[in-house]
């Protein structure tokens, strides 16, 4: 599967928001708030299960 | 407490890329119908918001506030809704000229599921930062349940209004109906918040 920049561009953009908020929590002392990225990680998964056909239509 | 300048910068600049990568794949139209419906919602509503004193901002400053939600909703809501919609209009959704009105709703609905489960890591965070502080008794890691209705409604009524006009089955007076629709939304969002505030409060009151 090759990225393509309008499908994957906004969720690659999406996943470094998260991996951002994840730095910032770990930097500010909220690891305890850190299992809850299981959320969006949802949206992620939803996502991923598209690109590789599993589910939706072309 | 966090720097003011970080939550400020990596909104605007998420919210920048965002309407770089629509202006890229549908034209200029579809970003001006984008900001013109994202940015007036976002900056009423959470001016209604920090006026009513159930949250505030670190800015402590309205400019500073809506320009941080007018940039802010743009992030929180396009990558959501693109997932959206490729899941139900397909992966070359970009493409299409129009969007039928029930797949529209379904598209607004799912966009506001997926906001919500962003948020339910987001808000916390936020919290815990002092990006915001809420005034109002809170029930998921420091934020309230009414907030994750707001979060809902905002991004259903924008990406539903969006799609309303960006993929219209006849072309719109734009220059009319976005404030149009854009009134429409915002009268809708608060009729809602009181109404669920409502059953909120009573449920969890409790008998």
């Amino acid at each position: 599967m090759n990225l393509s920049f309008e499908k994957d561009f906004p969720i690659l953009i999406y996943i470094s928001a998260l991996v951002i908020l994840m730095l910032l929590g770990i930097l500010y002392d909220a690891w305890h708030l850190l299992h809850l990225i299981i959320f969006p990680l949802v949206v992620v998964m939803v996502f991923m299960l598209l690109r590789l056909g599993v589910i939706g239509r072309d | 407490m966090i720097d003011p300048l970080t939550p400020m910068l990596l909104v605007v600049f998420s919210a920048v890329i965002y309407c770089w990568h629509l202006y890229k794949v549908r034209g200029h139209r579809d970003l001006r119908i984008l900001i013109a419906v994202f940015m007036p919602i976002a900056i009423i509503i959470e001016f209604i918001g920090v006026y009513s004193g159930a949250y505030e901002y670190i800015w402590r400053n309205y400019l500073l506030n809506s320009i941080f939600v007018a940039f802010g909703w743009i992030s929180n809501i396009y990558p959501n809704m693109h997932v959206a919609m490729m899941l139900i209009e397909g992966k070359n959704y970009y493409r299409k000229k129009t969007i039928p009105i029930r797949r529209n709703i379904m598209i607004g609905f799912l966009t506001g599921i997926f906001a919500v489960l962003y948020d339910l890591f987001l808000d916390p965070i936020a919290v815990h930062l002092g990006i915001w502080t809420w005034n109002v008794p809170t029930h998921w890691y420091g934020a309230p349940l009414g907030n994750f209705i707001g979060w809902w409604l905002i991004a259903f009524s924008s990406t539903s209004t969006y799609i309303l006009l960006a993929y219209p089955n006849r072309k719109y007076r734009l220059e009319l109906w976005i404030p149009i629709m854009v009134i429409i939304d915002i009268v809708f969002i608060v009729l809602m918040l009181g109404v669920f505030g409502q059953i909120l409060t009573l449920m969890l009151a409790g008998p």
